[in-house]
């Protein structure tokens, strides 16, 4: 069929553009290194040797730019995979992965981390049970209300997300509200913009295990996904577990949302324009929805990322740039498919 | 593969909400290759009876049973195995092909982490071809008409290995070409030993298809009976409140009498 050959066809693009956006970012930047010493650089990391290149080239190559490309990779994959699996829980396009306070949770932990004055590992912990600890709120109060109902409603999962997160959105007012204007509310405000420039391989390596253990639930569950799209009754009747498969996949979304946003703050657009572009390009189904959103998410973070601390001389948060890309290719979407309609 | 003809049947059931019953007193089961009908005014209960059939509600008091044990404490998967659901038409909002959509009713034989089989998607083939869809099946669920996604849904309750369907107004919305190939397609399943029950706004419809027919008032009280002798003229204008004359006027006797003659047939011109 064509279509499977156009998916194979999309497949084929959007790796050869991830690693093609790889190369690029890794070669890019303040420090110039030239294509010629790239090359020897990843020859001699590979088969050995040393290369013939300028002092501190290997470093900044290894040390700062490897690890921070891993980061953006891994943060954008995280943020669309969770994104897609939100918009199909929620049979709503138009979600993005913090629905269910995710963001507002993490940005409460990571911003009283600051005001405490805590050590930077120690904040990002406290941003990523802070997500943690939001999510399993919204639930069990979601939960508490719908068991005198009969039905047990995604509706009151969103609407409960929104107050919680309000909440919280009041509670990083206060804390701003109180912090120490000269050096804890700018750490603050930068926290919140997010940014990659921190990252290093001690928090890659807590980072991406959890990533990880988020996505493998998904990718296992990949083909249920799809059936819990067509809301409860309905995937009920055809035989699904609802309330265990819906509690284990938001697990796992929340799980990989709240460790992107520990380890880079808080960037949006990502999880909400990927994931309802690539349904556009190959279509609902779960299956072939997941890897695509990863790939594509990853690539698009990574982008992002080499634009924002190349294009000028001080780094731009990636955060604005994804609502500057963001905001209009979401309007085209928009736009075009509901002309189709 | 021969499939085990499931038993469903009701013992003084009352439907409705915790503080609502909304019918009671509703005792019936299901013979083999059967349809029933459900008639009633609007918010009678309908579609509560099929939740509640389903587990999807409680009962409020009496029980549903499957194959000779109480359906509320099983397993959601246990009674797909036996019975299929078919909703009223809505919008989906992800649009799936219309295979993708046909295998999902291969749930109950497809392990957690696991995506349909070529098995399953020779099942889905399969059932796609008994409704005349067998063309459809790579084209956009959300493209179809009404008429093809209720095919299409008749279509999944069929790849299941469910002996009895739920439809829930499977004609509501549809033009009448299309209403018509519903009802051949509920006579046609009689025929291959599938039980359906359907519910409906139009007592013609029962006329045509259902060997018996369950009326629940706008008391809430159910009554059953075989379809042509439970219509008479004067019993469908007391449920919905209308006089005999104007169901003259719409023509009912005529379909009436005209509808005894085939149901008294079965489904022999099918």
């Amino acid at each position: 069929m064509s279509t499977i050959q156009n998916t194979r066809l999309i497949y084929t693009v959007a790796v050869v553009s991830a690693f093609a956006t790889g190369a690029v970012s890794l070669a890019i930047g303040q420090f110039p290194i030239s294509m010629s010493d790239f090359f020897s650089l990843t020859r001699a990391a590979i088969v050995g040797g040393v290369a013939d290149v300028p002092v501190n080239a290997d470093i900044v190559l290894f040390d700062i730019r490897l690890p921070r490309m891993l980061a953006a990779f891994s943060v954008g994959a995280a943020l669309a995979a969770a994104g897609a699996t939100y918009q199909n829980l929620f049979r709503n396009p138009l979600v993005s992965p913090d629905i269910l306070g995710v963001s507002s949770g993490a940005a409460l932990g990571a911003v009283v981390g600051i005001f405490l004055g805590l050590p930077l590992l120690i904040i990002q912990l406290s941003a990523f049970a802070g997500g943690i600890a939001a999510v399993a709120l919204i639930y069990t109060i979601a939960r508490a209300i719908d068991r005198h109902s009969a039905h047990n409603n995604v509706l009151t999962l969103v609407l409960i997300g929104v107050v919680v997160a309000s909440l919280l959105s009041a509670g990083v007012a206060l804390t701003k509200y109180l912090a120490d204007p000269y050096q804890q509310l700018p750490a603050i405000t930068y926290w919140l913009m997010g940014s990659f420039a921190s990252v290093s391989y001690k928090e890659l390596v807590v980072a991406l295990p959890l990533i990880a253990a988020g996505l493998l639930p998904l990718f296992l569950l990949r083909w249920r996904i799809n059936i819990l799209s067509l809301g409860d009754d309905e995937a009920r009747a055809l035989g699904l577990n609802v309330t265990a498969t819906r509690l284990i996949v938001i697990l796992a979304a929340t799980l990989m949302t709240a460790s992107a946003v520990a380890l880079c703050g808080v960037i949006g657009w990502v999880g909400l324009i990927i994931p309802h572009a690539v349904r556009l390009l190959v279509g609902a189904e779960f299956s072939r929805l997941l890897p695509l959103s990863i790939i594509i998410g990853g690539t698009f973070m990574l982008l992002v990322d080499t634009i924002c601390r190349s294009i000028a001389v001080v780094e731009i948060p990636p955060g604005v740039v994804t609502a500057l890309i963001g905001a209009p290719i979401f309007i085209s979407i928009m736009a075009s498919t509901f002309r189709q309609k | 593969m021969t499939i085990k003809q499931a038993s469903l049947s009701t013992h003084r059931l009352a439907i409705g909400y915790p503080r609502r019953t909304i019918a009671r007193d509703i005792s019936f089961s299901v013979n083999v290759g059967e349809a029933i009908a459900i008639l009633g005014p609007n918010g009678c209960g309908k579609t509560t009876l099929f939740r509640t059939l389903l587990s999807l509600s409680p009962a409020i008091s009496g029980e549903v049973q499957l194959n000779g044990k109480s359906i509320h404490h099983m397993r959601a998967n246990t009674i797909a195995r036996h019975i299929a659901y078919i909703p009223q038409i809505n919008g989906s909002t992800f649009d799936f092909s219309v295979i993708e959509v046909v295998e999902m009713a291969r749930l109950t034989n497809i392990a957690w982490h696991a995506s349909p089989s070529k098995h399953d998607t020779e099942r889905a083939m399969e059932a796609l071809d008994k409704v005349g869809m067998a063309d459809f099946s790579h084209r956009r669920f959300g493209e179809l008409s009404g008429g093809e996604r209720q095919l299409t849904m008749i279509a999944r309750s069929l790849a299941s290995d469910a002996t009895i369907i739920l439809m829930d107004e499977p004609t509501a919305s549809l033009d009448f070409g299309n209403q018509l190939r519903v009802r051949d397609t509920i006579n046609t399943l009689k025929t291959q030993d599938i039980s359906v029950l359907f519910t409906t706004h139009h007592p013609d419809e029962a006329l045509q298809c259902a060997t018996r027919t369950i009326a629940i008032d706008k008391h809430g009280r159910a009554h059953l009976g075989e379809t042509k002798t439970l219509l008479t003229t004067e019993f469908v204008a007391e449920l919905y409140g209308v006089s005999v004359g104007d169901l003259v006027r719409a023509n009912f006797n005529v379909v009436r009498n005209v509808m005894k003659d085939v149901v008294n047939d079965g489904a022999a011109s099918f």
